[in-house]
């Protein structure tokens, strides 16, 4: 084999969609082990050997022919922006079994793999619906009354609705966070002050309103990450995703503690 | 606003549970077909936290640690039976048991610790928020110590390769 010839070409081809799959992977949330599994299933059954190093913000992956280990590839590639998506996670596996089980070519696989990319599971109205239930029912469990789960309803969605906007926008991730934030906890502190009083009476505990309305904000996804990668021992990944969690919860803070502020601390 | 009752309070903290779990599920994309193991995993875990609160009198990490481990071994039984990713719908349910509360009184202790002459007036505000902060800390490491108990306790890679006795159950046999 050498430079030229059709296989080290193939190799390239490989490489490159190791490297896709991988900064999908990476962007849809998941955690390292999952994409260095993946990744090894998939190519492997092509006789080929990868060596990879994941970063949070892009992923490096060396691949070798097993008889040819002198002659490898290099591919380094950015992530794309993350955002959450199991689905594609969930199809990703199916289509690294499905490689190797039925031993399906390159070309094959590169095009289910673009089928796999342009897929969205959940309409913007469900998705909010669905927000907003989970706040409210998380207000329940924390102890508020229906008063204040209708409260972290209308919060959540409110929020979530200033966040999907602003990132339309492409505006920093970070003022998004913390823009939502601060309309959720303006929302819900009316609550606390008693603007709402005159509607309902008075609510049985409306901090529990004030403190739950913003938790579809929280970064669960890489939080657990990072401490995942840590217990598999992938240090770098597991240090930027901690972070990068933390400072969201950091931006969240802010947003809550304007609002907060705003209305005066003693009254909290 | 719980019902009265040890066991119409369980179910209700089931319903609830299970409708977060479905929420947080449609956040993160989970596909439809598993959405509801999301949420009778989000719920069987959450009532198993508040039975062990509420009738053992268990402390707080220890009964969340129980409901994340109980869902994580459930999952793994699940992702052989729907073939997905046990992570797909653990995380969801997992992510019921959030401790947000904390976290808010944590926040909330730090703006009032910038205010003035706090160490005259409430002299106790600084060890109160190192509890919170601790106990916020501690349940997110719980939260996670669940989703990845198959990696942890199990030798095998993947979830397919893991045989729980519990698909010996009649309920996991029809695949």
């Amino acid at each position: 084999m050498d430079y030229t010839s059709l296989e080290y070409k193939k190799l390239d081809h490989i490489a490159t969609l190791a490297v896709d799959v991988g900064t999908f992977l990476l962007a849809c949330g998941a955690h390292c082990g999952r994409i260095s599994r993946n990744l090894n299933r998939i190519v492997n059954t092509w006789g080929v050997n990868i060596h990879m190093n994941i970063s949070y913000t892009g992923v490096l992956v060396t691949a070798c022919y097993d008889e040819y280990p002198e002659m490898p590839v290099t591919i380094y590639k950015r992530s794309p922006v993350h955002g959450v998506n199991f689905t594609a996670i969930n199809e990703i596996s199916q289509l690294s079994w499905l490689v190797e089980t039925e031993k399906i070519s390159v070309d094959e696989t590169i095009a289910l793999f673009m089928q796999i990319k342009n897929k969205r599971a959940y309409p913007k109205s469900v998705l909010l619906v669905g927000i907003g239930i989970s706040c409210a029912c998380l207000c329940i469990v924390a102890g508020g009354d229906w008063r204040d789960a209708i409260v972290a309803f209308v919060a959540s969605i409110a929020g979530m609705l200033v966040r999907l906007e602003i990132v339309r926008h492409n505006y920093n991730l970070m003022i998004s966070f913390t823009a939502a934030a601060f309309v959720t906890s303006l929302i819900t502190a009316l609550n606390v002050i008693g603007v709402f009083q005159p509607l309902w009476g008075e609510s049985l505990a409306p901090d529990r309103a004030l403190a739950t309305a913003v938790l579809y904000l929280v970064p669960g996804v890489p939080l657990t990450n990072c401490i995942i990668d840590l217990i598999e021992g992938y240090i770098p990944s597991a240090i930027a995703r901690g972070v990068f969690g933390a400072f969201i919860l950091l931006c969240i803070a802010a947003g809550m503690s304007m609002s907060i502020i705003l209305f005066g601390i003693e009254k909290f | 606003m719980l019902p009265e009752g040890l066991i119409l309070a369980t179910l209700f903290d089931i319903l609830m549970g299970g409708l977060i779990a479905m929420g947080w599920g449609i956040l993160f994309n989970t596909p439809r077909q598993v959405l509801y193991v999301a949420a009778l995993l989000g719920g069987l875990g959450h009532s198993i936290r508040y039975l062990l609160l509420e009738a053992a009198g268990a402390p707080l990490v220890l009964a969340t640690l129980a409901g994340t481990v109980f869902i994580g071994f459930i999952g793994i039984a699940f992702a052989r039976k729907v073939d997905t990713p046990p992570v797909v719908f653990t995380m969801p349910a997992c992510i019921t048991m959030i401790p947000g509360l904390y976290a808010y009184h944590t926040m909330l202790g730090f703006i009032k610790m910038a205010g003035s002459d706090i160490t005259v007036h409430d002299p106790a505000l600084v060890s109160q928020t190192a509890q919170y902060f601790v106990i916020t800390i501690s349940l997110l490491f719980t939260l996670s110590i669940g989703i990845t108990i198959g990696s942890l306790l199990f030798r095998k890679k993947t979830a397919r390769e893991i045989r729980l006795n519990l698909l010996n159950w009649p309920f996991f046999k029809n695949k």
